[in-house]
């Protein structure tokens, strides 16, 4: 659904969708009568298609879609045209009028499935199924439909076709993974299996909801300990600005007291993490996923957590020195001024990532890196 | 066409075989066996057309998609004792009880926007009962120094937008379930029931001890580092971050052993 050559191209999101509400439309609409619920579709699917086609990118024409709550009236619409189609189906039933419909017919809504499931390149497995299932229709006379059910259901391909596209999302979603984040890839891999492995659309929706359940259940306490550490972590950090501002100004009534109550919380919370939850600063530190949470900047590149934004890869370790060195064991400050400074490694400050175009040399290096990057691939894998 | 059927009676032959292997597919799985029975009873498409509108088969289709969907659904809500449970109960009793599609449609959109609301509202719950944690962590563990009252008002104010959101925050700060979610150990428990107590009965903490004790030693540390003002100066320059310091900016990337680092930017680079 390009637009016509000379014009620009409507955006990929936008067209994506498009073809997924184009199909649901050519399924229903080739068969219904004429009349109000016709009618009420052929508006809604024609403004959706105008909109799709003036608007720019997604933001846009999702946001003019829904200020003229055009996904609702087509939802509507479509929902009043289906009841519609089954009840002129029963009637025609009823009077004996039903038309046989042709192979080709029967196949247009899949056809339609696997345009729109070609221009998503993670649904390789998806295509390959609905490849597969039209493919053995060619093997059939047009009005052969139940032989060719027979087939495809012997081939296993009717199940498949509607497990492949979950299998799909969420061996691609895994492939967007940290490769060390090792909880969320159990769980992703877990939620793949299951789609391969599921033998009905229940079993599967049954058993990734409890997949889904046994995740959610783990969750807030490896949050609440993940955000209890990085408490810490901010205190330090508080610590080390007070200090180096006090020192920097010698302003002791703005910067004295600061100081003094950071380094006390960073003190307090790291003995409530140690006696409460056992926590060891080097063994929690151990595992690359965790150094890496303290040190993300955030993430550069769309769809993948392989590659981020650091602070310096010593900041960690700078961290640690101050905390072992000037907030556990108390010295006196005037200690402290005697020492040799750990220095926690500093960021672009605002200005300089615009003067610098830090961002876009961020971005750059993410693209160029990219490659290198490990990237966690699905052990389960279809035939 | 003899042929056609022959292949239409295989189709649902196996169709039924892999749906009732399953275990969870049992409405449908009838439904393809009786459809097979017509088909054997049939000597004709229009036979089994006939014999198919007499048993209604279109209806017990619609009705057995629904039964095993929203079967499946209790039996997750059941093996996971989620509160969603009596509601797919009663939609399931509709649902057979229904005389027709449209009915048992609107049973349906009904029943899933009624749960869909019923869990957003336990969403902002437990939103709400997260940031009391967090507040009540912070009071038992830094009180002695904090803005007490400011905390206690946020305590009370994720108390009120847990009611809003029709929860009993007492009651659900006892749950059992609620808390083993967060396998915070025991004896923190204890202290954060002692500090909710407190919170709930307005008692302030004692905080004159600590107060005393960090005010004598604002008072030391600021007799101590008086006369080292020029150290303190000489110590800051020292630093990373003082005039000279090099900030940098990094982009790392993960390796099968952990991360490598490359230097994008740093000061006195362009």
């Amino acid at each position: 659904m390009r637009m016509d050559e000379g014009q620009p191209l409507m955006d990929p999101q936008v067209e994506t969708m498009l073809i997924s509400f184009r199909t649901g439309y050519d399924s229903i609409i080739g068969m219904l009568a004429d009349g109000e619920a016709k009618d009420e579709l052929t508006q809604a699917f024609r403004r959706m298609t105008e909109l799709a086609e003036a608007c720019p990118d997604f933001m846009t024409f999702s946001t003019k879609a829904g200020a003229e709550n055009l996904f609702m009236r087509y939802g509507e619409a479509t929902t009043k045209a289906s009841t519609a189609l089954q009840m002129q189906m029963q009637e025609e039933k009823k009077a004996g009028k039903t038309r046989k419909i042709t192979l080709t017919e029967y196949l247009k809504t899949y056809r339609g499935l696997l345009d729109q499931h070609k221009s998503k390149p993670h649904m390789a497995f998806t295509v390959r199924m609905h490849e597969k299932f039209l493919g053995v229709a060619e093997n059939f006379s047009e009005d052969d439909i139940p032989g060719f059910l027979a087939e495809a259901e012997r081939q296993g391909l009717l199940l498949k076709i509607s497990t492949s596209g979950v299998y799909d999302e969420w061996a691609g979603n895994l492939r967007k993974l940290d490769p060390h984040d090792h909880k969320l890839i159990e769980h992703y891999s877990a939620c793949a299996k299951t789609a391969l492995s599921a033998r009905s659309g229940e079993e599967l929706d049954y058993l990734i909801n409890r997949e889904i359940e046994k995740y959610r259940r783990q969750a807030p306490g490896d949050e609440f300990r993940w955000f209890l550490i990085l408490r810490l972590a901010g205190s330090i950090q508080d610590y080390e600005m007070s200090k180096l501002s006090l020192f920097a100004t010698g302003d002791f009534n703005h910067y004295l007291a600061g100081l003094l109550l950071a380094r006390r919380l960073a003190k307090d919370w790291y003995e409530m993490l140690r006696t409460h939850f056992n926590f060891d600063w080097d063994e929690y530190f151990a595992h690359p996923f965790n150094r890496k949470q303290v040190i993300n900047q955030g993430f550069v590149l769309p769809d993948c957590m392989a590659v981020w934004e650091s602070w310096h890869p010593d900041a960690l370790s700078a961290m640690k020195q101050i905390l072992f060195e000037e907030i556990l064991p108390y010295p006196s400050l005037a200690e402290v001024v005697q020492r040799r400074p750990a220095g926690i490694p500093a960021t672009a400050l605002p200005e300089q990532k615009a003067q610098f175009q830090i961002d876009e040399k961020v971005a750059a290096t993410a693209r160029r890196v990219q490659p290198q990057a490990s990237l966690p691939m699905c052990s389960a894998k279809p035939e | 066409m003899p042929e056609l059927m022959a292949n239409y009676r295989e189709y649902l032959r196996l169709t039924h075989q892999r749906l009732d292997a399953t275990g969870f597919s049992p409405h449908m799985a009838r439904i393809y066996s009786l459809m097979l029975e017509i088909a054997e009873q049939a000597a004709d498409e229009p036979e089994y057309q006939r014999l198919h509108a007499a048993r209604k088969i279109d209806l017990e289709t619609y009705r057995a998609q629904a039964l095993d969907t929203y079967t499946a659904r209790l039996r997750q809500a059941q093996d996971d004792d989620l509160p969603e449970k009596p509601f797919y109960e009663e939609l399931l009793q509709k649902i057979r009880a229904a005389d027709d599609q449209e009915t048992i449609s609107r049973e349906i959109n009904s029943a899933v926007n009624f749960i869909a609301e019923d869990q957003k509202k336990r969403q902002n719950r437990e939103y709400h009962m997260r940031a009391i944690l967090d507040q009540l962590i912070q009071l038992a563990f830094y009180s002695p120094l904090l803005d007490v009252q400011k905390f206690f008002a946020d305590v009370r104010h994720s108390m009120n937008k847990v009611r809003e959101a029709e929860g009993d925050p007492e009651r659900h700060f006892r749950d059992s379930k609620w808390r083993a979610e967060y396998r915070l150990p025991e004896k923190l428990w204890l202290i954060l029931e002692a500090v909710f107590a407190d919170c709930q009965a307005g008692r302030m903490p004692n905080q004159e001890a600590a107060q005393a004790e960090f005010r004598a030693e604002y008072d030391q540390t600021l007799k101590e580092l008086s006369p080292l003002k020029g150290k303190m100066r000489e110590h800051y320059e020292a630093h990373d971050g003082a005039k000279e310091q090099k900030r940098s900016t990094w982009v790392a990337y993960a390796t099968p052993e952990g991360y490598e680092f490359e230097c994008v930017w740093m000061k006195g680079s362009r």
